[in-house]
């Protein structure tokens, strides 16, 4: 049901937003205020990780190579969203890495790629990118939900983990479990705990490019 | 940058304070935030019908951008499993020649 929560959410105020407008009410400057919003919610996300149950304990069953997994996911994705950045003339390289690499973090990639962009392109522009990156990462998510069976048939145990990219840790964690055995749960966590890191990372790298 | 050192220090904070129960709730409180701020995304979308207008046409950009990122990380994953993860992640199904 949670998974409905958000894309509800951004329904009901694209609902609200509609009605303001056959108002005539102008909307005040939300940047400002978002802003610092934006900045709590990067605090609390941090105090999450920071105060996580499964972080020291899965850190400690995991080897080196490990790494390699999250490195592919994030890999892979870049070099793809950028090679999608050079067919799309509407949006830079570095636009579409923002985009791309939300790797299915929706809220928070929609979110600060609207906050980091909004001083260089614009509110408008910068609000545009935002809802490119709401709708591909909820795509990625859904994809990932429903695609897993299919990743793991074709493209072995570690696809549908990788396919998951951040919701590796939570959403798509039971799914994940399912198609690929529960012994890939603690690099499914580790995976999604790492890219959930680099997500904030690397969007305010590439809007900053 | 502001957000990277924000996040840091939280992970710090989280860490140190790892042992107080009442602050496990921060995942309720990040929900809370999350849903404001694309509550907020959502009045600027509707609130803009220029915007609004073209939907479908980001819509496909970010089926575009999406499935790119979605073939990219799989494939790169292959790699590194057929490189490094033989033996204990791949198939096992072959092997029932029993």
């Amino acid at each position: 049901m949670s998974n409905l929560l958000i894309p509800g959410i951004f329904a009901a105020g694209c609902i609200a937003g509609i009605l303001l407008c056959g108002l005539d009410f102008t909307l005040p400057d939300m940047h400002g205020i978002s802003l610092y919003v934006l900045y709590a919610l990067m605090l609390q996300v941090g105090f999450s990780i920071g105060c996580g149950d499964d972080c020291s304990r899965i850190l400690r069953t995991m080897r080196p190579k490990h790494l390699l997994i999250p490195a592919a996911t994030i890999a892979g994705t870049l070099s793809f969203s950028a090679a999608v950045g050079l067919l799309l003339s509407q949006w830079s390289v570095a636009d579409c890495l923002a985009v791309g690499c939300g790797m299915g973090y929706y809220s928070l990639a929609s979110i600060l790629i609207v906050q980091l962009k909004t001083p260089s392109i614009g509110l408008q522009l910068a609000t545009e990118l935002g809802t490119i990156a709401l709708l591909a990462n909820i795509f990625r998510e859904l994809f990932a939900l429903m695609g897993a069976p299919l990743f793991r048939r074709y493209f072995g145990k570690l696809a549908p983990i990788s396919a998951a990219g951040v919701t590796s840790v939570d959403v798509a964690l039971p799914t994940i479990m399912r198609t690929s055995g529960s012994e890939m749960v603690p690099i499914a966590i580790f995976h999604g705990l790492l890219i959930d890191i680099s997500v904030p990372f690397f969007i305010s790298l590439f809007c900053n490019l | 940058m502001i957000i990277l050192v924000l996040i840091l220090i939280g992970i710090a904070a989280g860490y140190a304070l790892r042992r107080v129960k009442a602050l496990k709730n921060v995942n309720r409180t990040i929900t809370v935030t999350i849903c404001f701020m694309v509550f907020m995304l959502g009045l600027t979308v509707g609130n803009n019908s220029e915007l609004l207008g073209n939907i479908g046409n980001y819509g496909w950009q970010a089926l575009l951008i999406c499935c790119a990122g979605l073939a990219g990380s799989i494939l790169f994953t292959i790699t590194v499993n057929a490189m490094f993860f033989k033996g204990n992640n791949t198939e096992k199904e072959g092997g029932g020649n029993e």
